[in-house]
């Protein structure tokens, strides 16, 4: 409780700071952000949807950096669920000057570490499989993305990155007993794989300070 | 208790009697409001009620940073789900801020708490999951006086429910209404609209 009393105190003496101030500079300010990230991963076809939180820090007029965490869940096809996490970091990079304008479109790269898990519902009675497999992994990250400046503390932003998983894929294969459709997860699925998705981002982001 | 009824109503004739033509929607107006919310699922036939809380502060004369929280109370006879408590952050933005009357959009991502209803065999229960939302907000505030407001909430909220069983979609429109209170905390005067 305390402790959500000091975020709310910080975030109150940072808006108040900056209320004396009508624009912020290119480097050094703090951003917070709350996003909405739509998963496109590889194989299932199903679209996992995400809720997180994001920090921005920036160095400079054409520098920025987002520090992130991301909660997905996923129907992979009425027969399992999946759930990720990321937490992770990006750079991006503005290959126009950051000018107070309306929109301002970057490059952004990065890494990430993720956790999977994938729980089946349906489970193949035949095959002998765990009921659930999870892993953890680190990623890699590469975009394209645009501030819409609302005002001079305000940005919504919306990107689109690929990102690739370097790690152990959880592998899961359907197939049909007794007329229906049932899943289980490939045995000795040891390899390295370059599991990849494809990500959508919209996040509403708040200036909140001035660090330097 | 008539003494205290009577003082709440005075103090509240008052707060509304004051006619100030400053604008009240300024950079630093805190709103907050507690109500009750009433949704109908888009993708199944319920009806759901919850105990709505929502805080807004505006960093700028129309941007504000916006949460809300519905605490799910009940539903219907067909009760798909046992929890369903929903929390979102994200903007708005608010049209018309030199007026009483103004109008507002707001996109807020959020996370829901939830648990179906389903009847189980023994041994087996009905799991709670943390399921990601997206939501879509519109409605107004009028300002009738320096610290309160009216306020009309409408919103599209989308999920889904991953059970152990079968998904459930949270898709749900959903409306709220009443009175809320709002103050500014750079005070009335510190600074004037263009």
């Amino acid at each position: 409780m305390k402790r959500i009393g000091f975020l709310i105190l910080f975030l109150a003496v940072g808006f108040h700071l900056k209320s004396q101030n009508s624009k912020f500079k290119d480097s050094g300010t703090l951003e917070f952000g709350t996003r909405s990230t739509f998963s496109t991963f590889s194989g299932s076809g199903n679209i996992g949807t995400g809720f997180g939180g994001q920090f921005r820090l920036s160095f400079g007029k054409y520098l920025n950096s987002e520090w992130f965490l991301d909660y997905f869940s996923e129907d992979i096809s009425g027969l399992a669920n999946r759930n990720d996490a990321h937490i992770g970091w990006s750079v991006m990079f503005y290959p126009l000057k950051r000018q107070q304008q309306l929109v301002t479109p970057y490059i952004l790269a990065g890494h990430c570490f993720d956790y999977t898990k994938i729980s089946l519902i349906k489970p193949s009675q035949e095959k002998p499989t765990p009921l659930f497999s999870e892993r953890w992994s680190s990623a890699t990250q590469l975009g394209l993305g645009t501030h819409i400046n609302f005002s001079h503390n305000f940005n919504l932003s919306v990107s689109g990155q690929y990102m690739i998983h370097l790690g152990n894929d959880i592998h899961t294969h359907t197939h049909i007993e007794k007329g229906s459709e049932v899943i289980h997860f490939k045995e000795n699925h040891e390899e390295i794989s370059l599991e990849g998705h494809l990500l959508f981002t919209i996040s509403l982001n708040f200036k909140i300070a001035q660090l330097w | 208790m008539v003494k205290y009824l009577i003082l709440f109503f005075l103090i509240w004739s008052t707060a509304f009697a004051q006619n100030s033509t400053e604008p009240v929607v300024r950079k630093g107006l805190l709103n907050a409001t507690g109500t009750i919310s009433f949704g109908g699922m888009t993708k199944h036939e319920q009806t759901n009620i919850y105990l709505h809380g929502l805080g807004e502060y505006l960093v700028n004369d129309w941007n504000s940073l916006r949460s809300d929280i519905y605490f799910y109370l009940k539903s219907g006879d067909k009760q798909m789900l046992e929890l369903n408590h929903q929390l979102f952050v994200g903007a708005a933005f608010h049209f018309n801020t030199n007026h009483q009357f103004v109008p507002y959009v707001g996109l807020q991502p959020g996370l829901a708490l939830t648990q179906a209803n389903f009847v189980t065999i023994q041994g087996v229960t009905n799991n709670v999951e943390v399921s990601p939302l997206i939501s879509v907000a519109m409605g107004f505030n009028y300002y009738a006086s320096k610290w309160f407001h009216l306020f009309i909430d409408g919103r599209y909220v989308s999920g889904k429910h991953l059970s152990n069983q079968k998904k459930i979609d949270l898709d749900e429109l959903r409306i709220s209404f009443g009175l809320g209170f709002n103050i500014n905390i750079f005070g009335s005067n510190s600074q004037t609209k263009p």
